[in-house]
């Protein structure tokens, strides 16, 4: 028995010391994941609404609840970006959003930029674990043919529109990644149709998250 | 053995994929690129090399300062500490991948954790580092992660060029070539690796006759 | 797609396989898959030791690693929530001592309780440890089933879901794998072919087959 506390010191001591080294690492790596995140959302920002000159994000305050449904504390969350054609903040030109969706293998985050009218600008597909060669093809954008899946094919699609080929709608799937691709579609459908409410009455507060 | 043999012999004759077939997953799994199956061969090397160094000089550091039954109770639990040594890199490559190397962190997914529990490591920390000292230990790791890496990249090289027509994302083989989809798909490693090994028998076959 | 009970079993048994699609289990795959018994007796042991692993792992996220409001620092010490101590840095090792530490107990129960139990399954036992589908699963649970470190809706119960489901799939490419490897056994096949390439070959006939359940809607 003392054998086994003694060995079991050791194998703490070791754990221990291994699990010192990684928090002192862990401290040096964290602000530059967490800088990586923010540079992926300013990136995509960029790119969903090129002509903005201010992106100012709207915070939500979202309870987070425990399992009897008490409120626990609130977070702020993001709820969607609002673009500005000058440093005033004067003149809105659209909004951006981020959908997301259970894919094949991974969670999809797509960010989506409207035009005030509710008109699909662009999409960047933020973050996903797809397979390879296939659902990861998601990410292709280049000008649309009409053939091969790519995320230029969004733009101006109304809601209707905004189902994949098999679905009924416009929405040209990849070959071999019918999941990953009708994930992407409702989702940004999904959100969209939220979003259309709330720009539509800017002022109201919002009820929901 | 010398110590360059000690290195040349993890990359063909006792290379760790095709004649141990230790590590198979992330084999499989990592190999639809050649950048991919370079970023996992580097990851795993590094964590082969470090173990190796830790483990050989834990168990000379024991032997010195340990009497003889001291050793005997440390052999008991020499395997969870050479657990707690290998996760220990392991989990430092994560770190450092997601903060430096997004890209790579997110094409290798689940299988940077994996590599703790990757045959080949654990494999050479207890069959090597441990009963031989630092600089062979050294040489073997250095011989094994090459001779992985290698196995990494020849079945990434038929599996890009096959399945999409690209090596390291430059187009190869023409606009016309149309890319056989199933190469990318999980069936073509499965089919590529069968062939590289019955490739390899022939080989040694020949060579007895 | 939303992740319901319905939808993860489907999933891990067939649509993404553990073993034919997300290449998961390769080793005890590859090396057990000769005989149909031990096909199945290993399925069984890994069955059991994915569903026990993932439950006790999903714990020790949720109580001591992640910032979650069932986390000890928090229910316990009372300290504010913001400070919580982010310690999802340690799941890899907290997992795999986790893993290694329940199959060296798990061989221990079944050697006392049942010797003719551990005469069947115990062999394979150790060899489960370095299963990457028990750390795979593991982990899988927590990259769906969480979201900055905090879980979502129904996450323990589909974290079981999909552990069980996994295994059972595992179980399921197995046996199969078996049957036709002990057919193999006795046509003639090339001389570079036999053993392990063939079985490579197979398997990946056998990925192609799967591959027919991704088109499945399961909404």
């Amino acid at each position: 028995m003392n054998n086994i506390i003694r060995l079991s010191i050791v194998l703490a001591l070791v754990t221990l010391v291994a699990a010192f080294v990684l928090a002192e690492i862990y401290s040096v790596t964290k602000p530059q994941i967490e800088l990586q995140k923010l540079a992926k959302t300013q990136e995509a920002l960029n790119i969903v609404l090129p002509d903005a000159e201010q992106i100012i994000p709207k915070t939500n305050k979202v309870p987070v609840k425990d399992s009897e449904g008490k409120t626990l504390y609130e977070k702020d969350v993001i709820a969607y970006y609002t673009a500005y054609s000058d440093a005033d903040t004067t003149d809105i030109i659209g909004y951006a959003f981020k959908a997301e969706g259970n894919g094949y293998s991974s969670v999809i985050e797509t960010m989506v930029g409207i035009d005030t009218t509710g008109l699909i600008k662009n999409i960047k597909i933020v973050s996903q674990k797809e397979t390879p060669g296939l659902g990861d093809l998601s990410e292709n954008d280049e000008p649309f043919t009409g053939k091969k899946w790519s995320t230029q094919q969004f733009r101006d699609k109304t809601l209707e529109a905004l189902k994949v080929d098999k679905d009924g709608g416009e929405i040209v799937s990849i070959t071999g990644a019918t999941i990953t691709s009708r994930t992407i579609t409702n989702s940004i459908r999904d959100e969209l149709k939220g979003m259309l409410t709330k720009i539509k009455e800017p002022n109201k507060p919002d009820m929901e998250n | 053995m010398s110590l360059l043999s000690e290195v040349i012999k993890g990359i063909y004759k006792e290379n760790p994929v095709f004649r141990l077939a230790l590590g198979l997953c992330p084999v499989l799994a990592v190999s639809t690129s050649i950048f991919n199956a370079i970023g996992m061969g580097a990851a795993t090397t590094f964590v082969l090399l470090s173990s190796n160094i830790i483990v050989s000089l834990l168990i000379l550091l024991f032997s010195k300062i340990l009497s003889e039954q001291g050793q005997k109770s440390i052999n008991k639990i020499r395997i969870p500490m050479f657990i707690v040594v290998i996760a220990s890199f392991v989990t430092i490559v994560e770190m450092v991948m997601s903060a430096y190397f997004p890209a790579l962190s997110e094409s290798l997914g689940i299988f940077i954790p994996l590599i703790v529990v990757n045959c080949i490591i654990l494999g050479r920390a207890e069959g090597f580092a441990s009963k031989n000292p630092l600089i062979p230990s050294i040489a073997d790791a250095i011989g094994m992660g090459i001779g992985f890496t290698l196995a990494l990249v020849a079945i990434a090289f038929a599996r890009e060029l096959l399945g999409s027509g690209e090596l390291l994302g430059i187009n190869i083989l023409g606009a016309n070539f149309k890319p056989v989809l199933l190469m990318i798909l999980p069936p073509g490693a499965f089919l590529v690796i069968g062939l590289y090994l019955a490739l390899l028998n022939w080989l040694d076959l020949r060579k007895k006759a | 797609m939303e992740y319901g009970i319905f939808q993860i079993i489907i999933l891990s048994i067939f649509i993404n396989n553990f073993v034919l699609s997300r290449f998961l289990g390769l080793c005890p795959y590859m090396g057990v898959s000769k005989q149909l018994d031990s096909a199945i007796g290993m399925g069984m042991a890994v069955t059991f030791v994915m569903t026990i692993a993932s439950l006790v792992t999903w714990l020790l996220y949720s109580f001591f690693l992640a910032p979650t409001y069932q986390n000890v620092f928090y229910t316990l010490f009372n300290t504010p929530i913001e400070s919580v101590p982010d310690l999802t840095f340690l799941r890899t090792i907290v997992f795999i001592l986790v893993i290694a530490s329940l199959v060296q107990f798990i061989e221990m129960y079944i050697q006392k309780i049942s010797p003719t139990l551990y005469r069947a399954l115990g062999i394979y036992l150790p060899l489960i440890t370095t299963n990457c589908a028990i750390l795979g699963v593991a982990v899988l649970n927590i990259d769906l089933f969480f979201t900055d470190g905090l879980p979502k809706d129904n996450s323990f119960i589909l974290t079981l879901v999909q552990a069980f489901s996994a295994g059972i799939g595992f179980t399921l490419v197995l046996v199969l794998m078996a049957g036709i490897r002990e057919k193999l056994e006795m046509a003639n096949i090339p001389k570079p072919l036999r053993g392990l390439p063939i079985a490579f070959i197979v398997a990946g006939l056998m990925s192609i087959a799967f591959l027919g359940f991704s088109g499945m809607n399961i909404n």
